[in-house]
């Protein structure tokens, strides 16, 4: 992990303490508003866990402002291809990739230094 | 057949089992301790928790081998000189169970809690406890009684 | 004569089975292993609906350590299968034969049985048993299951409808057409199953010396299993002996006979040794009966002011591949139509039901049954009208309840209410909740873009039923009796026996408040025995809301012939006239001179002292049996007040505040009261939110185990606020209204109201039941509301 990076993991679970239904995990070095660099994967929203290199790059790109973040999530909806089971549908862990993309950048954002 | 040599509640038990045999099983069928209780032998209800080695542990998905040379604690061990423990006594006051199946496991969990998190708020009791499920109380009366005893057994009384 | 005051009935009194519970000495099924003992398991049906051509037990049987193997037709040739039988029309009765025979109906069905050395043996032999099964066309709902070329499950019923009945009472079409407004709604309430934290199990023993059969069971009806045994197995009943020992939880899942508990029985009796099974949770989630699968399509009539004038049900259940006994398949469909009017005053009123067999687990009672669907019916329609009336939704409540003035009360489905408190309750509950300020809130809430909602549920349900009404119309058997014995020792304590039989609600500590109380001696000195057909007088079993004004009655009968007893035999030993007799803190003395007394240990003591101690004529002993049928039942109601918040990006549901304000009479154990609605009111909240059976188009169980079928964990359930109104029962001795199921029967109703009342901003009502993220994700998306 480098020096002063921000992550979190965001994970969405019907009850308290189960297996996520989807889990994104978020690493940032900020300059600034700059992005330096980002990284983010996904747990539950597909066979594997998978880097969503897309959404990552329009962070690097863009910055971390509130529009990137949110151009970043929406990109992550586009880059999973989520299972059904009975506890959630594809096209809802898809929208939730997207929420806790979003929630994970602004908690990683907020802890990272620079 | 393997044997398998281990503690429990300070007494030193040795038996022989299948290697596929459950910890649980092996606790309530060889060592005659039937308190620790099977609901579920996929890990998720908690009813089968004890203290492995001082730390709480699902003995439903173990094998008895693994316990060779551990240290259990079962809630046959919580009764000192015939009395209560304070945690059992808060849940006797709290009313912290109904059919009680599910709580020799909510005991242990508590207790393994509460030496973590010797002052916990409401909310981490219940992120403490979540790990056992029960049907019957609607976990209040267990809430009550886990804040109850926490400061008692704080105390080291 | 005089008596000391109650002292106990009322009081907060721990528990007197904590300790051993505590302690991890309970006496569960599991938990005893007498000598010789084989453990047994059950192939189970990977099929939902097949005929069995052939079964091969011979690699099982030859498997060391196995001692035998039964199969549907070796069951067939000891037991007779399981008919519960229906008095009432329009319900058909089918044979459930403790293990298949001929076909399966559902996946799980128990097929062949292994009895070993051990569990893990037991098991060994069950993967060699081979089974050709031919596949029949699965059954996968109702709506297949009504077609004209559905299969039928049942033969001899020739069609997959087994149960229909209506109530009806005047002219609803006639109302409805008139109304100023009709809201409907098609309800969906998903299937459910109780989940206790013990799995089923029981252990048979039978001596061929004594030609007597023991079973220890997890049951809540032992005196109900020991009668259909009897029938079944072909044996006297004095030679059967039921017991069930402490019990892991009930809620209704462990009221009924299982083939299970037969075919130990068999197999015990052919062995001539005790045989344990012992379910796992996978057996549980495929076997055990499942609960409050519904369709209701509804319609309630009401004029501009909110006041009802007509209420129109069609329910359809799923009740599954076999009817049970005792309750049969109609208890759930005809109890949801018996109470879908509510508190309320209904003028006209048709609710007709239909029972429909597909290939899953049969139905069966779980706490509240019938009722949480009913509510959530009733209470969804009541704050459908409140909206589009631009109505407050408890406003619209109080415009329809029964009033005081109105009871008793009866219903449009011919049940009677008492007396009870349905507006107390509400007002109550508002005030508890502070409800102008939750409104407050929610207002600021939604300014800030928060999702907040605010539901309340009001209901009312029959306890404590006598023999007038079956508690599940047409049954096969009365349930509308209990018995309490009610014995002193020589040195002065009491025995108190009962044919109830306790699963978590306590019941060893509140009859023994009652008995204390009605013959004045400390609760310690009462011992209470439940759950043992061997030592109870006759008696059914704990379910239906019906142990503490049942047995609490007897009690209290009893109680009152062993007093009176007492002061006879003080009398004679004071020379004194019983009638100038008091009993007060354990002393029988003269009224007016307390140096001329007895310890009731010495009037107990002179009774079994033999007739020189005795005054002339009165027959020795110190013991009363007393039974007693409260006829009909009693009222209890409650209305609960939740306060919810729907996450807006992940459509998570919080229950930030729960209040409940209940009233069940006079109360023996406040502790124990709470509790019940503690626990009553989690399974509610985790039906509402969590908790979902579901099988796939082949009839395959999805939620097989508890990662999939989702229990609430402490996290997801809030603090409760439990408040109490007494309005003590005209029709009960004592008192007593029965309330453990009251938490179930509000609680899915009040969370979908406040989901609904969260989310009325975007025009959605929540239908269907549970409200996982997932619907309401869909329902929101429809509405427009994401983004």
């Amino acid at each position: 992990m480098p020096a002063g990076a921000g992550y979190a993991l965001e994970e969405f679970a019907r009850r308290h303490g189960d297996f996520a239904i989807v889990g994104i995990a978020a690493i940032v070095v900020r300059d600034g508003q700059r992005c330096t660099l980002a990284r983010l994967a996904t747990a539950g929203a597909g066979p594997v866990p998978v880097r969503l290199r897309a959404a990552e790059e329009i962070l690097e790109r863009e910055g971390l402002g509130e529009a990137a973040i949110e151009a970043a999530a929406r990109r992550a909806t586009e880059l999973v291809d989520p299972d059904a089971d009975i506890h959630a549908s594809a096209d809802y862990r898809r929208h939730l990739a997207g929420v806790l993309t979003k929630r994970a950048l602004t908690r990683a954002i907020g802890v990272a230094r620079g | 057949m393997v044997t398998v040599r281990l503690k429990v509640n300070g007494v030193a038990h040795e038996g022989r089992c299948e290697p596929r045999k459950l910890l649980v099983d092996f606790i309530r069928e060889d060592l005659g301790l039937t308190g620790t209780h099977v609901g579920c032998e996929h890990g998720i209800c908690g009813a089968c928790t004890i203290l492995f080695n001082g730390e709480a542990a699902r003995s439903c998905i173990m094998l008895a081998v693994q316990a060779d040379g551990a240290e259990l604690a079962t809630v046959e061990g919580l009764m000192r000189d015939g009395k209560l423990h304070p945690l059992q006594e808060a849940f006797r006051e709290h009313h912290g169970l109904q059919c009680g199946f599910c709580t020799p496991g909510m005991l242990m969990t508590a207790l393994d809690f509460l030496r973590t998190n010797p002052s916990p708020s409401d909310r981490e009791i219940r992120e403490g406890i979540s790990a056992v499920l029960c049907r019957c109380t609607g976990y209040q009366g267990i809430v009550n009684a886990v804040r109850a005893a926490a400061p008692i057994l704080a105390s080291g009384r | 004569m005089g008596l000391s005051l109650p002292r106990l009935v009322g009081a907060r009194v721990a528990r007197r089975e904590d300790p051993r519970l505590l302690t991890g000495q309970g006496s569960y099924v599991d938990d005893h292993r007498p000598a010789r003992m084989l453990y047994a398991a059950f192939l189970r049906s990977p099929h939902a609906h097949a005929r069995i051509a052939r079964i091969d037990v011979s690699a099982a049987l030859a498997l060391p350590g196995v001692a035998a193997v039964l199969t549907g037709e070796d069951i067939a040739r000891a037991a007779k299968p399981v008919r519960a039988e229906s008095k009432t029309p329009n319900v058909q009765t089918t044979s459930f034969p403790p293990l298949a025979l001929g076909k399966v109906r559902h996946v799980g069905e128990a097929v062949a049985m292994v009895a070993a050395e051990s569990r893990y043996v037991a098991e060994d032999a069950v993967e060699r048993l081979v089974v050709d099964y031919e596949p029949l066309p699965v059954v996968k709902n109702t709506e297949d299951a009504l077609e004209p070329a559905s299969p039928v499950l049942h033969e001899e019923a020739g069609t997959n409808l087994l149960v229909s009945r209506e109530f009806a009472r005047g002219d609803v079409d006639g109302a409805l057409a008139g109304a100023a407004l009709v809201v409907r709604e098609r309800f969906r309430f998903h299937r459910h199953t109780p989940v206790c934290m013990e799995n089923r199990g029981c252990l048979a023993d039978y001596t061929t010396g004594s030609g007597t059969l023991t079973l220890r069971s997890s049951a809540q009806c032992p005196g109900l299993v020991r009668d259909i045994l009897t029938d079944l197995l072909g044996m006297p009943e004095h030679q059967i002996r039921v017991i069930a020992t402490d019990v892991g939880g009930g809620f209704g899942a462990k009221a009924s006979l299982y083939p299970e508990e037969i075919a130990t029985c068999v197999m015990a009796r052919r062995l001539g040794r005790p045989v344990k099974w012992i379910g796992d949770r996978r057996e549980d989630l495929l076997s055990t009966t499942h609960a409050w699968d519904e369709i209701v399509e509804a319609e309630l009539g009401v004029n501009r002011d909110g006041t009802i004038v007509g209420l129109r049900a069609q329910v359809t259940a799923d009740v599954g591949a076999y009817s049970i006994y005792p309750w049969t398949a109609a208890i759930e469909p005809v109890q949801t139509i018996s109470f879908l009017p509510g508190p309320y005053r209904v003028p006209t009123y048709r609710g007709r039901t239909r029972g429909v067999a597909t290939c899953k687990a049969p139905l069966g009672p779980y706490r509240g049954v019938g009722r949480p669907p009913a509510v959530f019916v009733i209470e969804g329609l009541m704050d459908r009208a409140a909206r589009q009336l631009g109505l407050d939704p408890t406003e619209i409540r109080l415009r329809n309840f029964i009033r005081d003035e109105d009871f008793p009360y009866k219903s449009p489905s011919g049940i009677v209410w008492d007396r009870s408190s349905f507006t107390g309750s509400l007002l109550k509950a508002r005030e508890a909740l502070d409800y102008k300020a939750a409104r407050d809130e929610q207002r600021r809430a939604r300014t800030a873009g928060r999702w907040l909602g605010i539901g309340v549920a009001s209901y009312v349900e029959l306890t404590g039923i006598g023999s007038a009404i079956p508690v599940s119309p047409g049954m096969p058997v009365s349930t509308g009796t209990e018995a309490a014995t009610i014995r002193f020792d020589p040195a002065g304590k009491v025995t108190a026996v009962f044919g109830v039989a306790s699963h978590g609600q306590g019941l060893e500590t509140t009859l023994a408040q009652i008995v204390a109380d009605e013959v004045g001696v400390p609760i310690e000195d009462v011992r209470v025995l439940h759950g043992d057909t061997e030592v109870s007088p006759y008696g059914t079993g704990t379910y239906a809301s019906r142990s503490l004004v049942l047995a609490g009655g007897a009690a209290i009968l009893a109680g009152r012939a062993v007093r009176e007893k007492m002061l006879l035999i003080a009398g004679h030993l004071l020379e004194a006239d019983p009638a100038d007799i008091t009993l007060a803190d354990g002393r029988l003395a003269v009224r007016g001179m307390p140096d001329r007394s007895v310890m009731i240990q010495q009037v107990a003591r002179a009774a079994y002292s033999g007739v020189r101690q005795l005054p002339k004529g009165l027959e020795p002993g110190l013991e009363a049996t007393k039974f007693y049928d409260p006829y009909y039942g009693t009222a209890s109601n409650a209305t609960h007040l939740a306060l919810v918040e729907v996450d807006r990006a992940t459509f998570q549901v919080k229950t930030l505040r729960y209040v409940v304000v209940e009233d069940c009479g006079r109360m023996v154990n406040p502790l124990i009261v709470d509790g019940q609605v503690h626990g009553g009111v989690a399974q509610g909240i985790g039906a509402a939110l969590l908790e979902e059976i579901v099988y796939d188009e082949h009839g395959q169980l999805l939620s097989g185990t508890l990662m999939d079928y989702v229990v609430p964990s402490a996290c997801e359930i809030p603090m409760m606020e439990v408040h109490h109104l007494e309005t003590p029962s005209p029709v009960t001795l004592g008192g007593f209204r029965g309330m453990g199921e009251g938490g179930t029967i509000g609680a899915p109703a009040a969370i979908a109201n406040a989901i609904a009342d969260a989310l009325s901003p975007l025009g959605i009502e929540v239908a269907e039941l549970p409200v996982s993220p997932d619907r309401l994700f869909r329902l929101i998306g429809r509405a427009g509301g994401l983004g």
